[in-house]
């Protein structure tokens, strides 16, 4: 009797003691073996199903004779980074990791991102569209993300809306009814009293704050400086007029009533990138409530305001048991021409290689924009876009804009100096060492 | 208890004394864990907020009382300390007069409610549903501008125009509030009948026989002697109280204005957001620990004090 309850004992006490050294032993044994690669696994992290398809449907096919694995783990996009920065550069972590513009730099600019270089990327990106070689690029110069997409942004708009009120029939005559901010609102009037105030020319006001804040001169910090963009307080107004005028439907961004106007017929339309075409517009044309089906009376136009929206840029972990791989792998998805071509057909994706871009755009159409030709338009706005305007503070930063001053400012809750002081103080709390005057 | 026989108790001893030891074997896995991954965080944690270590450092430096003096004249966590405790109040008090109104009709023998075991369970069911669910269901109620509240009062005529609840500093409280007192006056309501169902039947039916009223019997009887329970329900709900974080981070993220941002959103948002400033965190966390150990010893000695009043009667 009191043996078997002392063998429980030491058996549990045994247990424990073993799982303890097993912890132990996760931490140490540093990354010792750079040479082979069979049998091992690539770990890659992702917060969107691209990657998956990228790497399953593209990137395996082409290269049927790789001898170790790839894991994708998809990771909410709310939990990402905090996911990440702890295991980051450590043995736990990912080798490859895709990173979303909005918080592309913090990583670019933690040293703790491989160097490209040593897979050649300097030649492979010679076509890249400049600006999306510029945000990869860390304060030294050496790049260590790229991304296979660039991501200029338009205004998208519904055909059928546009001619019965504005009597617009080609995305020319629609671009000049909103060439500029003025003409924006102006037609966002006219829409408005045509239609005894049915239709709305936007879903959001975010439609208003993702291009403008896209479209700023300044980046948000300077030398360790906040700096607000004139445009910044010119959009505060302008989302003022729009939620007072009732302009907009006023609705908050990616909310289910932000989708189904994508399906109803209340919604002139919706400013978004080149991946908002294929990844929020078309998914949510066709309404499972009502039926209604929108696909094929989308147009787009390049809209007042040239602008770069998001984009999913790669780079391996420096020190990561596959940094090479995963290098390799980066740059192949953010520079091979064959694979750009394939899936900018396949998926109505805008791609960053310019010599993709030139051959396929005499030719491309869009069935979900009505033959019309997206490519052209993108390509002439994405000339336009400054990569230098992305800090790592931007995430946090327009978070705190748009939820502190501008949404309450807009909707007539506070003054515009309340609101400018609410933005400060959310900066300065997040990061302290800043000077925000 | 039984006593053994008067020759036999030194022997019983002894055996009892032998087992004794088996006792402290089993409690040393419990005993690892807790100073593996409880003890040690508290103290690594009091640590860092005398040091300032942030964002991708590995190293820090020591800087003394540096963060707590910041961290008191830091508006937003005061304006979360606030927040924390005004959303206590808020859920505290109709959670608790509930509970008390129904436990007191449950467990009363004139009324003789049928059906009673059913009103239970439904009072109950809201705190078996996982608090993501519950965010998400009453974002979907209260959406802006075609949410089915939004609806429901502009079709009866109470409201002209769709209105932002989660755009409003004081709705959203009182959502987040309402929610926590939905959640939580179930399990206090059952807490509180077991309390009252521990009295002596004879007591009632005794005032009752004298002529005492309801309301009577209810004030003079039943909550001075639940007095221990109620104390108790005070101390857990304030604890779980000023670590509310799950509702009004999910639901809007303590916006707008920071009207809902508690102190451990706090924290969760220095740590792990923006420039991640670990030393703010744990600073924020200590005082956290200190308002805990302070209001629970507070409440502990109320709680010492009228249990002996209890008893004395």
């Amino acid at each position: 009797m009191h043996k078997r309850i002392w063998k429980i004992a030491s058996g549990a006490m045994l247990l424990t003691a073993s799982m303890l050294t097993l912890a132990a032993c996760g931490n140490s044994s540093a990354n010792s073996s750079k040479s082979s690669t069979k049998g091992k696994t690539l770990q890659v992290w992702t917060f969107t199903t691209d990657m998956k398809k990228i790497i399953n449907n593209y990137y395996k096919p082409m290269h049927k004779n790789l001898d170790y694995k790839i894991k994708i783990t998809v990771v909410p996009f709310e939990n990402f980074q905090t996911k990440l920065d702890p295991v980051l550069g450590t043995k736990n972590g990912p080798d490859l990791i895709a990173l979303d513009a909005s918080f592309v730099k913090k990583y670019v600019d933690s040293g703790k991102m491989a160097d490209l270089s040593q897979v050649g990327i300097k030649s492979a990106s010679a076509n890249t569209t400049n600006y999306v070689k510029q945000v990869g690029q860390d304060a030294k110069g050496h790049q260590v993300a790229l991304s296979w997409q660039a991501t200029p942004g338009a205004y998208y708009y519904r055909a059928s809306l546009a001619k019965k009120y504005l009597g617009v029939t080609t995305p020319e005559q629609m671009q000049a009814k909103v060439d500029t901010a003025a003409d924006f609102t102006k037609t966002a009037q006219e829409v408005n009293q045509k239609s005894n105030g049915k239709i709305f020319m936007t879903s959001s006001i975010s439609d208003l704050f993702e291009p403008m804040i896209g479209a700023r001169k300044t980046p948000w910090v300077v030398n360790n400086k906040l700096k607000i963009d004139k445009s910044m307080l010119d959009l505060m107004d302008m989302s003022k007029q729009f939620v007072s005028g009732k302009l907009t439907q006023d609705t908050t961004e990616q909310s289910s009533e932000y989708f189904s106007g994508m399906s109803s017929n209340n919604i002139m339309g919706y400013s978004l990138p080149s991946w908002g075409l294929f990844y929020w517009l078309q998914p949510n044309a066709k309404s499972s409530k009502t039926g209604n089906n929108t696909a094929g009376d989308w147009r787009v136009v390049k809209g007042p305001w040239s602008y770069s929206w998001g984009g999913t840029y790669l780079g391996a972990v420096k020190n990561s048991p596959m940094e090479h791989e995963a290098a390799k792998i980066a740059k192949w998805v953010a520079t091979n021409p064959k694979f750009q071509t394939k899936w900018a057909k396949d998926q109505n994706d805008f791609v960053s290689n310019q010599t993709v871009v030139k051959k396929i755009t005499p030719q491309f159409t869009s069935k979900f924009l009505g033959g019309q030709n997206q490519y052209k338009q993108f390509a002439e706005s994405a000339k336009d876009i400054d990569g230098k305007l992305l800090t790592k503070y931007d995430q946090t930063i327009q978070k705190a804009f748009v939820d502190n001053a501008l949404t309450p400012y807009s909707q007539g809750k506070i003054s515009k100096a309340a609101a400018l002081k609410a933005f400060k103080d959310t900066v300065q709390n997040a990061f302290p060492d800043i000077t925000v005057k | 208890m039984k006593t053994a026989p008067a020759d036999l108790q030194p022997n019983h001893k002894g055996h009892f004394e032998r087992y004794n030891r088996y006792g402290y074997y089993f409690l040393t896995p419990f005993f690892i864990v807790f100073l593996i991954f409880s003890l040690y965080p508290i103290i690594y944690t009091i640590y860092l907020s005398f040091t300032d270590l942030a964002g991708w450092n590995t190293t820090s430096n020591f800087v003394g009382f540096k963060n707590y003096l910041a961290i008191i004249h830091n508006d937003l966590f005061i304006k979360a300390i606030k927040n924390t405790f005004l959303l206590w109040i808020l859920n505290f008090i109709p959670q608790i007069g509930f509970a008390l109104l129904l436990a007191s009709w449950f467990t009363n023998q004139k009324l003789k409610l049928k059906g009673t075991t059913f009103f239970k369970v439904a009072f109950y069911l809201p705190n078996v549903i996982t608090a993501a669910s519950v965010a998400v269901l009453f974002s979907a109620l209260f959406s802006y501008p075609m949410g089915p509240i939004n609806m429901l009062l502009i079709k009866l005529g109470l409201i002209s125009s769709a209105n932002n609840f989660f755009q409003s500093n004081w709705a959203t409280i009182f959502i987040v509030s309402f929610i926590q007192f939905w959640m939580w006056y179930g399990q206090t309501m059952i807490v509180i009948q077991s309390g009252i169902l521990g009295i002596n039947e004879s007591l009632f039916e005794s005032a009752r026989v004298d002529g005492a009223t309801d309301g009577q019997i209810f004030r003079q009887i039943t909550l001075p002697l639940i007095k221990p329970i109620l104390l108790y329900t005070m101390v857990t709900s304030l604890i779980g109280g000023l670590q509310i974080f799950d509702i009004p981070f999910l639901l809007t993220q303590g916006g707008p204005n920071n009207s809902v941002l508690t102190i451990t959103m706090y924290i969760y948002e220095q740590a792990f957001q923006g420039n991640r400033n670990f030393y703010l965190a744990a600073t924020a966390s200590v005082i956290l620990l200190l308002i805990s150990i302070v209001l629970s010893l507070l409440m502990f000695r109320a709680f010492k004090g009228r249990t002996k009043v209890g008893r004395a009667k």
